[in-house]
Formats: C-alpha cells, structure tokens, sequence
C-alpha cells in the first residue's frame, strides 16, 4: 500500500516539476491568450499549494485566502509605485504574517466549522473596511494601479513564488514539520503529548502560507488596471481554492494540484458562457465531490493503482501455484 | 521523582480532585485505583498539562512543572497513554513511533527516527507490522502502539491510563513483562488500572481515589484487602 501511494505521489510531482519547467518557457513560444491563462493557472497553482500546505495536513479548512491574497494586493495599490515592487511583495508577506499570526493566536483554537465560519469572516471584514476606509478618507471606490512592472516581469515573478511554493511543499511532506501537521490533523492532544508544540506549529504554518498567498496578491495586482475591494477581496477565490484541492484530494500531498488544472478550464469555459450560473455549477461539484469521492481524482488514482497492484500479485500467487503443481507433479 | 502536592481541580459544581498528593519514585510502579468517575484520568490530565489544577503544585524532578503544556511536559521525559488509545490513524506503526523520537527533547532527524521506530516497535510486539496503517490494528495493538509512542519519546515517567484493560490473560501477562522491563529500566510508573490482579502483580504501591479525595494509600496487599475498598469500591470480585 505505502508502495503504491509512494509510486503514485513519485509520479505526480516528476509531472509537476516538468510542468514548471514548461511554463517557464510559455512566455517565449505562446500566444498571448495562452501566457493568460498561464498567469491564471500558475496564480492559483500557488494559492491552492499554499491552502494545502495548512489545511490539508490539519484539517482546518481555511477559507481565508482572499483575506490574505487581499490584503497583498491592496499594498501594491497603495505602495506600488512609490516602493519597488519587490519591497511591496515583502511588505504584503510581512503584514499577512502579522494578521494572519494574530488571527491564528484567537482562532486555532476554534475547531472545525467555526474555524472555517471565522476565515470567511475575515475576508468579509477586510473588504468591508477597505471599502468603509477609501470612501470615508478618500471618497473613492477603486484606484487605478500604476505600477512599473512589465507583463513578463509578471509572470517570472509568480513562476518563482509558485516553484518556490511547490518545493516547499515537496520537501514538507516528509520533513519534521510535515509530520507535526499531520499529527495535529489526526489528534492534536496527542501530538502534544508526543512532544508537537501544537500552536507554534498551527499559527506558524497558517501564517507562514498567508505571506505566501499575499505574495501572488501582491504580484498579480499590476495586472488589473483598476482594483475594487470587491475584486481584491472577492469570496469566489477562496471557495475555488478549496474545491481545486478537494477535487485533487487532499489526503495526498500531490493531490490538490490535481484538480486545479480541469477546474480552471471548467471555470474559463463556463464564466465566458453562463456567468450567472457558474456558482451553481461549483457549488454542485463540491456537493458531489464530499459525497462520492472524498479522496479527489488522487484518491481515485490511488484506488485503480492499488487494485492494479493486487490483481499484480495474485498473478504471480496463482503462478507460483502453478510453477508448485508442476514440480511437485513431476517430482 | 514525581512529586504530586495537594491538587484540586473543579469542573463547574462538580470537584473532580480535592487536596490529592502522589510520590512515584524511579523504578517504582505507582497504581491508582478507585471507581469510575473517582478522578484518576483527572490527575493524569493535571500531571501531563491537559489541565491546570485550581491549586497544588506538580514537581517533577525538582521542578516545578504545574501547568505546563504537555508538549513542554513531554520533553521533561513524562510519557503518556489515554484510555481510549489516540493512535494516528492514517500513518504507518512506523510513523506514529517516530514521532516520539521526532518530537522529543532533543529530535532525532526523519531518517534516524524512523529507523529507531522499528527497534521500539520490535520491543512491544508490533514488529512485523511497522508499515500497516495504525488504523487497521486491533485495539489491544493499538494500545501497545500508543506506550510504544511514548517510549520513543525516552520517558523517566511514565503514565498510563488503563493500558491493561481488556486484555486477554496472555496478552495481561506479556503486558506485565513489559512493565517489569520498564521498571527494571529505572523508570517511574503511574498507572491508573481496573484490572486489580495486574495490580497486585506489578504494584508497587497503591493510591485509591473516591470523589476526587484520596482516601488510601500503600503497599497493594494491604490495600487491597482493606474493608473499605474490598466493599465499596471494588466489590466481591477482587481477584479479578
């Protein structure tokens, strides 16, 4: 079993380097639709990873990623342009670790829905305040963002906190901290008593992946020529985050990046033609995903290689009774 | 030396330890015993840093350690098992035992803990099935795979919460053998148990609890023959 699960997470992740490698070079071979959906898929390549890196683990379904992608790209906003871009990304992770810590302190220890009901909640109250804030001391609803940062610049820019974010993710599955958010994900008091400092490990991890979720905000902000709160802030971004690693799985650290491909291209085919019923749709997949595959297309991949696996070796059983019959007839 | 003074602890109206004192010494097997509900997982709670007491102290090694975390209080070497074993399910025998030499005081590295898992793993009977899911054992192994967590973690104490109940006469022996290995080993043992002749076996004194108070204390024969509790609180059929 720990065979099968081992080939299939080596198989997954060789595809995903290679994948990487391969939208490194898009900018220089595809059309300019392609290079779009590029930047899409790798924007939201980086939240999912990041979403996982915590919640999959833990079990603590965060629904805070727009807070945190928010609050990345209000600094861009606000500082870009007067700061270089690259401080704007160091100030976006620094404020989203803050937030995100102090969140964390009131929060982790809140289990199950309310954790859930709180991250959304967060993401509510940003936006409602940055819409009370700009209207009340700057009569403005949206600000134009002029920032000096090319297409291209873009693009590496979110190439590199994706790979940066995929490595990680690589190497925590089988690294100490890997094991102690796993071990909270299955029982925290036992983690604890295993030696697991249970809170530095939750608020350090949850704040940690926002930084990295206000990174790709902050990067991502050049790209709107004008930015409402409601788009910064927008709730549709964290449930999509959610459903792209339901649908890859979440029991395996490969399997969220799974579902994000089939799912953006779901939603840039469905938003250009039904925009009205698009959260209908996505509302349904995520009912019939927790009903009939909890375990996401990497749990059902594991399944088909597991059953391979067993049909494998009742062959070699069955022959080795075979080759048995044989000696023992002739002997 | 674990050195229990005077705690209490209350739950709303309901005053589960009252005043308790307990000495377990190195090499020594500290049972306690009394009815359900007499406070005995409570203690244990209070000891490991799952609650703080509402007052008393708790000194381990000279240490006071009251109110702790029980991660903190882990890495002072106290070991833990709960009642109902709290295994992680989804990750292999190996795994669960490595994270106690993950997450000791002083962490061995993945590889190196994971190669460790398997020599404790081999001590408590679990040896041939290092890499099934923890899940998938049957209760009596998950318990064994529990003490075999905590062991990993090098405990000086260890406390354990029923961990020979419902075993079977040959598993109850096999579990006593390890104990004395324990023991011999020079650590110190708390052990809330139901099973009295486990405690008369392996007991080197006995606590009996009633109401949160602590109302005997000894070596286990005399206690155990003790009217009070023969009565009360362990009926007709103490040679179970």
């Amino acid at each position: 079993m720990a065979d099968v699960r081992e080939r299939g997470e080596s198989i997954a992740w060789a595809a995903y380097f290679l994948g990487m490698l391969v939208l490194l070079t898009a900018p220089r071979w595809g059309s300019a639709y392609l290079v779009g959906f590029c930047v899409e898929l790798l924007s939201y390549m980086a939240l999912v990873t990041a979403w996982t890196m915590f919640s999959g683990p833990t079990r603590y379904f965060s629904l805070a990623t727009a807070a945190f992608f928010g609050i990345g790209t209000y600094v861009t906003v606000y500082l870009g342009g007067r700061i270089p871009v690259l401080a704007c990304v160091a100030v976006a992770a620094a404020l989203a670790y803050l937030v995100a810590s102090v969140v964390g302190l009131a929060t982790l220890r809140l289990s199950g829905l309310y954790f859930v009901m709180f991250t959304f909640g967060l993401s509510e109250f940003l936006r409602q305040f940055v819409l009370w804030f700009e209207g009340r001391l700057f009569r403005k609803v949206g600000r134009i963002v002029s920032v000096p940062f090319s297409d291209l610049d873009l693009y590496y820019a979110l190439w590199g906190i994706t790979a940066v974010l995929l490595l990680s993710a690589f190497l925590l599955r089988r690294s100490r901290l890997g094991y102690a958010l796993r071990a909270i994900g299955e029982d925290e008091l036992a983690a604890a008593h295993a030696g697991v400092n249970v809170s530095r490990v939750k608020i350090g991890v949850f704040a940690a992946t926002a930084s990295a979720m206000a990174v790709v905000g902050a990067i991502l902000a050049p790209r709107w020529a004008y930015v409402l709160p409601d788009m910064a802030f927008d709730p549709t971004r964290s449930f999509q985050v959610v459903l792209m690693a339901m649908l890859g799985g979440i029991r395996h650290s490969y399997g969220p990046l799974l579902g994000t491909i089939p799912l953006l291209l779901l939603y840039e085919w469905l938003y250009a033609r039904y925009p009205y019923p698009f959260m209908f749709v996505l509302g349904l997949l995520l009912a019939v995903l927790i009903l009939y595959a909890p375990g996401g297309v990497s749990g059902m991949m594991e399944g088909i290689l597991q059953r391979a696996e067993e049909r494998r070796q009742e062959a070699m059983r069955i022959r080795a009774e075979e080759l048995g019959h044989v000696e023992s007839g002739e002997g | 030396m674990l050195e229990v003074r005077g705690v209490s602890r209350r739950f709303g109206g309901l005053e589960a330890l009252v005043g308790v004192d307990l000495v377990a010494q190195a090499g020594q097997v500290v049972a306690v015993i009394g009815p359900n509900g007499s406070g005995k997982t409570t203690l244990l709670n209070v000891i490991s840093g799952v609650l703080t007491p509402d007052a008393g102290t708790v000194r381990w090694e000279g240490r006071d350690i009251t109110g702790w975390p029980p991660h903190r209080v882990a890495h002072l070497g106290i070991g833990r098992t709960f009642q109902r074993p709290r295994i992680m399910e989804t990750m292999t025998v190996r795994e669960n035992i490595g994270l106690g030499f993950l997450f000791r005081a002083r962490g061995l590295p993945v590889p190196q803990a994971m190669a460790m898992a398997q020599e404790v793993g081999e001590e408590v009977g679990l040896g041939d099935r290092l890499d099934v899911p923890a899940g998938d054992l049957t209760y009596i192994d998950q318990k064994r795979l529990e003490l075999a967590r905590a062991l990993a973690g090098d405990p000086r104490l260890l406390l354990l919460d029923e961990w020979l109940a419902g075993l079977t006469e040959g598993e109850l022996q096999v579990g006593l053998e390890l104990l004395r290995r324990l023991r011999a080993q020079g650590k110190a043992v708390v052990l809330v148990e139901h099973v009295m002749s486990a405690v008369r076996a392996i007991a080197d004194r006995v606590v009996v609890l009633h109401a949160g108070r602590k109302i005997l204390e000894g070596e286990p024969e005399e206690v155990l023959k003790h009217p009070e509790v023969v009565a009360t609180y362990l009926g007709q059929d103490t040679g179970c």
